[in-house]
Parts: C-alpha cells; sequence; structure tokens
C-alpha cells in the first residue's frame, strides 16, 4: 500500500488489525486510513461501521458554554441531547459543561479542526480542550433494527419513541462504558463511543448481535 | 436489577454506579486534630436504617448523594450535592 | 476420630437429648454477658468454662444460635496470609482446628483438603512469592507452583491458554481445610453448656448500660441483665451493638453471597480460588461445589441474595471449570460481614473498660473461630491482652498501624 513517495500513514484505527484481516478497502486522507468497503458486502439492512478514524474534540470547564457562544455555536439545551451543526457535525452536551463535537459522515465538516485552532488562539478562561481521537473508538449503527438489537446489549430503552433523535445515553453496553447518541440520516443510526482499549471487544460484541439480525459490517461507502 | 436514579443521567441499572461511601462534612483542613482525621477516614455510622451517601455513574463520573435505607435497600432520592442542606433533616421517611 | 462416634456407631440404640440449655429464665447478674451466639461467642463461652473456671456466662443471641454468619460461611481454613501478625495468629487457629473434633470429642468433619490459589497476572505471581516467603518464614506450609504442578493437584481445572486470564502459577497451601461450619458451633454450644454456661436464644440485646466508662446493665427484649463484663462478638451488627455502648468502630457491613451447585461424585479434592475471577470453590462432601466470591458492591444489613451475584459467580466459576456450565443451581444465600480497612479484626478492649470486642471478622472470621475464642476467653479471665491479638486493637486505627490483609483476603477468605 506505501511507496516510497506515498505520505506515512499517521492515523489509523484501534480496529485497523481486524479490518485487514477482512481484507477491507482503505482510503487515505491526508495521512488518515479509511475502510471503504469489505469484499463480502451486500448492502445490508444493518450495519456496523467504525468511524475511529474521524475527526472529533471535546471541550470542558465552566467556560466552555459562553465560550461556544461567543462563536455562535448551535448548542444543545440540556445535558445529554445532541445538536446538528450546519456543517453536518454533531456537538453532543455530555453533562453541565462538557461538549463532544464529533465530525459528519465524510469526514469534511470543517468545525473540528477549525474549534481547535480558536481555542488554541484565544486560550478562553475556564475552558479546556479534551483530545478524544485516541482516548475513545467510535463506531455507528445504521438500520431500521439497530434498536431491537441494542436491546439485548444495553438496559437503556432506546427505541425511537422513548429515545429521540439527538438524544445521549452515557451508559453500559455489554458491560463496557458507551456513549450512546442516536442520530437519524437516511434512517435510525446511533453512534456508540468507547474507550480506546475496549473498542475490539465491543466491536466483536455489536457484530455477533448484528449478524445475528442479518446485518454486516461495512465500510464508510455504505453509509455516504 | 436495582434500579438508582442518576440526577443527570435518569434511572439505570445500580451496576452503572460505583458506591462512594458516607457522606459527611470533612474536618477543617487547618483547625482539626489528628483524632478528627482518623474518624472521619476511618470510622463511618454505618448505620441499620437511612443514611446520606457518595455514588458516582460511571459511565459519566458523574458525583451525586442519594438517601438508601440500609436495611430494605430502598433509595429514597438522589440529588446533587447542592441540594444536600435541603434533605438534611428529612431521612426518616 | 471422636472416641464417641465409634461408640455410637457400634450402638443398636440411639439416645437422643438436649445437647444445649433450652428454656431457661434469664438471671438478674451474670459475671460474662456474650452478646452473640455465633461461632465467636460460643468459642469464648466455651473457653472460659473449661480452661478459666468461669461459667456464670450468658450468651444472648436475638436469633437462633450459629444462625449468622457461623452458618452461612463457606468454611476455609487457611493461613496462609501476608503479614507476620496474620500468619502467626490465623496458624494458632488452624492448631486448635485439627485437633477440635478431639477436645469436644464431636465430630467436626475438618477436612485437611489444602487450598489452591491461582494468579491470572504477573503481578498476582509477585504476591504469591511474597506470601510464600513470609508464610514459610513462620512454619507455615505455603509455596508457588507452576501449571505442570497445578494440573496434578486439580485435573479439573480448565489450563487452556485460549481464554481471557490463562492461569499462570498458584499458591499452594497444603494446610487448608474446610469443616462443618454448624458442627464448630454446636461442639463449642455443648461443652459450654455442659459446663453451666446458659445459652439464650431469641434474646436481643437492644441497650447497653454505660455509667462511668463501666458497662453495668444488659438490657435484652426479655429484661435487663447485670453484667460483670461484656463480650460483644455480633458479626455483621457490630457497628450497631457498640453503639449501644457508646463505641464507635471501622467497619462497613457489606452481604457476602455463595452458592451450592446439584452434587457430584468426588472430582475435587483441594479448595480453588481466583481473585482474579472473583471466585472461589470446592467440593463438600455431599458432592455439591460451593460457590463463593467478592462481597457486594455496597453496605446493606439484609441476607438477600441477587441475580447479578449469581451471574457474577457463574461467569468465573465455569472459566475455571467448564463443566460447571451443566450445573443446577441448588442455593444461594448471603450473610451480613463487618468489614475493617485493612481486611485485620478488631479484638481485645474498647473505651469501655469492661465491654471487650470481637469484631471486624469480614469475610475470613470462620477460620479464627477456635483461636478468638480462646485469646478472648484469656482476655475476660485474665485482664490482659493476649500477644496474640495486641496488634488487633481498636486503637490501631489512632496509630495508622493498620495490619494489611487485603491482598491475601479479598475473594478467599
Ligand atoms: C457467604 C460467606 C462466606 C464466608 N466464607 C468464609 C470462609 O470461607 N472462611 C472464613 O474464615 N470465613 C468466612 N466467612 C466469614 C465468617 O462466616 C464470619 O467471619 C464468622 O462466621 C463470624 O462468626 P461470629 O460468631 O463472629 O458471627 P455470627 O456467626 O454472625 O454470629 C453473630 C451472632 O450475633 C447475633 N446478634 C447480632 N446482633 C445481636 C443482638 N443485638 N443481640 C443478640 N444477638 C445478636 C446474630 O444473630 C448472630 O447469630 C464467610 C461469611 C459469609 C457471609
Amino acid at each position: 500500500m506505501s511507496s516510497e513517495s506515498s505520505p506515512p500513514v499517521l492515523r489509523r484505527s484501534q480496529l485497523y488489525h481486524w479490518h485487514q484481516q477482512q481484507g477491507a478497502a482503505f482510503a487515505m486522507t491526508g495521512s488518515t486510513l479509511r475502510v471503504l468497503r469489505y469484499p463480502d458486502e451486500q448492502a445490508p439492512a444493518l450495519s456496523l461501521t467504525d468511524l475511529s478514524t474521524h475527526p472529533r474534540v471535546g471541550f470542558k470547564g465552566v467556560g466552555t458554554r459562553q465560550w461556544l457562544r461567543q462563536l455562535a455555536i448551535d448548542m444543545p439545551q440540556t445535558p445529554n441531547c445532541a445538536a446538528r451543526q450546519p456543517d453536518g457535525s454533531l456537538l453532543a452536551r455530555l453533562s453541565e459543561h462538557e461538549h463532544l463535537l464529533l465530525d459528519n459522515l465524510a469526514a469534511d465538516a470543517p468545525l473540528p479542526a477549525e474549534l481547535l485552532r480558536r481555542w488554541e488562539l484565544e486560550q478562553p478562561s475556564q475552558c479546556y480542550a479534551l483530545p478524544r481521537a485516541d482516548s475513545h473508538s467510535w463506531m455507528i449503527l445504521a438500520g431500521a433494527d439497530a434498536a431491537a438489537m441494542m436491546s439485548s446489549l444495553c438496559a437503556v430503552d432506546l427505541r425511537p419513541q422513548q429515545f429521540a433523535d439527538g438524544s445521549i445515553a452515557q451508559t453500559s453496553v455489554a458491560r463496557t462504558n458507551t456513549i450512546v447518541i442516536r442520530d437519524d440520516n437516511h434512517g435510525l443510526r446511533y453512534h456508540l463511543l468507547c474507550d480506546a482499549s475496549t473498542a475490539l471487544y465491543l466491536w466483536n460484541i455489536l457484530l455477533e448481535s448484528v449478524t445475528a439480525f442479518g446485518g454486516q459490517a461495512t465500510g464508510l461507502e455504505h453509509l455516504l | 436489577m436495582k434500579i438508582l436514579n442518576c440526577p443527570l443521567n435518569g434511572p439505570r441499572n445500580i451496576s452503572e454506579f460505583t458506591y462512594g461511601g458516607e457522606y459527611h462534612p470533612m474536618p477543617d483542613s487547618m483547625g482539626s486534630s489528628q483524632e478528627a482525621w482518623v474518624e472521619y477516614v476511618f470510622f463511618p455510622e454505618n448505620p441499620a436504617g437511612m443514611v446520606t451517601e457518595w455514588w458516582m455513574h460511571t459511565a459519566t463520573a458523574f458525583w451525586f448523594l442519594a438517601d438508601r435505607n440500609t436495611i430494605t435497600d430502598e433509595i429514597l432520592r438522589t440529588y446533587r450535592l447542592q441540594d444536600a442542606g435541603k434533605y438534611a433533616h428529612d431521612k426518616d421517611v | 476420630m471422636p472416641l464417641s462416634l465409634l461408640r455410637r456407631g457400634l450402638q443398636k440404640k440411639e439416645h437422643l437429648k438436649h445437647q444445649f440449655s433450652v428454656n431457661r429464665s434469664l438471671k438478674k447478674h451474670y459475671d460474662v454477658v456474650i452478646i452473640g451466639a455465633g461461632g465467636h461467642g460460643l468459642a469464648t463461652a466455651y473457653y472460659l468454662s473449661r480452661y478459666h473456671g468461669i461459667s456464670n456466662i450468658a450468651v444472648l443471641e436475638k436469633s437462633y444460635m450459629g444462625g449468622g454468619n457461623t452458618a452461612r460461611n463457606t468454611a476455609v481454613i487457611r493461613s496462609n496470609y501476608l503479614t507476620e501478625e496474620g500468619v502467626s495468629f490465623y496458624r494458632e487457629s488452624l492448631k486448635l482446628y485439627k485437633n477440635l473434633s478431639n477436645e469436644f470429642d464431636y465430630n467436626i468433619m475438618y477436612e485437611n483438603r489444602g487450598q489452591l490459589t491461582l494468579a491470572h497476572n504477573d503481578a498476582a505471581i509477585r504476591s504469591f512469592r511474597w506470601r510464600a516467603e513470609v508464610n514459610q518464614h513462620l512454619g507455615v506450609k505455603s509455596e508457588l507452583v507452576d501449571r505442570q504442578t497445578i494440573s496434578e493437584l486439580a485435573p479439573q481445572l480448565n489450563l487452556d491458554e485460549e481464554v481471557r486470564y490463562p492461569i499462570m502459577a498458584g499458591l499452594w497451601h497444603a494446610d487448608g481445610a474446610t469443616a462443618r461450619h454448624d458442627a464448630v458451633a454446636w461442639g463449642y454450644a455443648r461443652g459450654a453448656c455442659s459446663r453451666g454456661v446458659e445459652l439464650h436464644q431469641l434474646t436481643e440485646v437492644q441497650a447497653v448500660q454505660v455509667s462511668s466508662g463501666t458497662a453495668r446493665e444488659v438490657h435484652t427484649n426479655r429484661g435487663k441483665i447485670s453484667c460483670g463484663c461484656v463480650v460483644q462478638a455480633v458479626a455483621g451488627n457490630s457497628s450497631v451493638v457498640a453503639a449501644m455502648a457508646g463505641i464507635r468502630l471501622p467497619i462497613h457491613s457489606y452481604p457476602l453471597q455463595a452458592m451450592v451447585t446439584q452434587p457430584y461424585k468426588p472430582l475435587l479434592n483441594p479448595h480453588l480460588s481466583s481473585p482474579q475471577l472473583h471466585v472461589y470453590t470446592h467440593q463438600t462432601s455431599r458432592g455439591e461445589f460451593v460457590i463463593g466470591g467478592g462481597s457486594d458492591p455496597y453496605p446493606l444489613y439484609n441476607t438477600r441474595s441477587t441475580l447479578d451475584m449469581k451471574e457474577s459467580l457463574a461467569a468465573g466459576i465455569v472459566e475455571l471449570l467448564p463443566f460447571l456450565a451443566q450445573a443446577k443451581i441448588l442455593r444461594q444465600w448471603a450473610g451480613t460481614t463487618d468489614m475493617t480497612p485493612d481486611y485485620s479484626p478488631i479484638m481485645g478492649l474498647s473505651p469501655v473498660d469492661n465491654y471487650y470486642l470481637d469484631a471486624g471478622w469480614g469475610t475470613w472470621g470462620f477460620k479464627a473461630t477456635p483461636i478468638s475464642g480462646k485469646c478472648m476467653a484469656e482476655l475476660v479471665a485474665t485482664g490482659r491482652v493476649p500477644d496474640l491479638i495486641k496488634p488487633f486493637e481498636l486503637d490501631r486505627f489512632y496509630r495508622f498501624q493498620q495490619v494489611n490483609e487485603a491482598g491475601a483476603t479479598a475473594a478467599s477468605h
């Protein structure tokens, strides 16, 4: 994959070896590797996709909301809610002050990088940046059966009528701490973020359930 | 599964939480004797009955207080630290 | 073997009689009032009456004799602790246990099966090596063993390397044993009652009247009695009873649960314990696998059992003994355990002059029953704290001289 002239791969997923074993086709954007598709993919109705190399950044501290307000960012009114930004990125409010910004699926929204740049420049008072690319892994579960599937892994009622679009549950999924964010976009979708050290464990468990529902792991192309 | 109501995250299985010990005001950091500190650190009330205690929602590291009956295991209420004063004299329901 | 067993085996007819005093009214005064008729309280009464000539003793029990943690424990007896104080103390208890059936002339079904504790990581191996060194130095049989030896000691163990926590080494304690827990309580009760000690069941202590630093009266649901001195041995209720005498203890009361499977033919001899998987087991003489593990996640004065704990114990045990995946669980239960910060007991004097503490037995006090009774009796009879229990004084917390047995106790009892 890499020749003398190609740029070095600086960022690959915690699940990279798993992808490789499946014979995934990768795309390299800048120095980041992403899975485009797997050889056996058949446009499943229920899919699990690794977004771990997508940009994301967090901010916390009592000055966070004031700073975001100054930047005219559309902010969720209560904790455990997420708000879509005009460029497609998603701002998740995790507590009174902590916020997490997730890139869009195409990984081309300007806001994550922009916010981090502004934060470095402005050094807003009592607002601290939280690099989340390495601390957390990020997956997305997509398809109408996603809620039914999650019901055996998670005690929070994630059914669409109970867990509105934009809702967040920070809870235990298959006994590992996970942030679940409902983010509909061509149907029912849940973002799942877990500690990077538990990524392979969670991925395998989720995949077992996805397979039981007739679904598959897919690359990014399937979602875009 | 027992359910605990987290003031930030709502009702959750108690397995999502970590018990954090009895809630007692900390001794004055300047004036207190060694004995007062020893008792604060090592000697809980350990009552059979109502007790106010620290709990943490593990997935969010959010700390709060709970009034719980240690005989029946009923949780009377959960609340944020800033509301501690409100319920201080209201534990014998 | 106790001789009476042989005699009765040869006898044609069984003559049953009460082994303990029953239905007596309370006297006005006792020289010694013991609160709690578990193994510890009864043993104290036994040693006082048999070896110190003190028998004007009442043992007060709010429920039935031996129905507390004495009835609920998993009967593991061992002395492979980590501190010199701990090892020396439990070692003496083992010595007493070995001869207890003969001492009572009553079978306590002591079985010297050995205990195998499993290491699944390097840190555990390091601490086992440390324990083995301390143990051997103090004359306790304890050694680090490799996988080969483990497979010989317990061929049924799953030594597969393709599991989440492969077994890397073990701590083999050849002295490890089990005994019939109820029989221990009965043996002590019988021996004490036959020497004039009064056992009062359904007699709950509700208050202790203390004046000028001395306990004067004990108030029960059956009336007041005056006392020469008081020994409290109430396990999970230690904080509550001590508070009656105005004493605070560094104790949290946590449930500890256990369960047993259906019986199997005899196939496992040693006791197995895995601190990493939070599970331990042995096969009882009835053939059941008794399975225990770590404490509940938060304090409670309640002996309910939970599905959570059943799941967690089951998950751990099938890693060690996969064939148990098919086993049916017959019973699950809990006891309220009096946990101390350093996993060592609190024994000896208290801030009240004639009020003695035998508390903080947590998840590990069954094995200490004989030596605790013996030491408490000596303390009551002589007024001097025996050297063996000096390190366990309540006062140690004020001096920051805890006796840390956490590493040698959690999930292995
Ligand atoms: C599930 C489980 C497993 C265990 N496994 C082991 C093990 O393998 N090895 C080991 O060494 N230890 C083990 N333990 C710990 C051990 O059981 C205890 O430490 C030990 O039995 C304590 O004995 P005791 O006589 O002090 O208490 P208990 O047997 O509990 O007796 C105390 C008595 O005091 C009575 N009482 C309480 N309050 C009052 C009152 N106000 N008035 C009158 N009476 C009162 C109670 O009713 C009770 O009968 C285990 C414990 C549990 C729960």
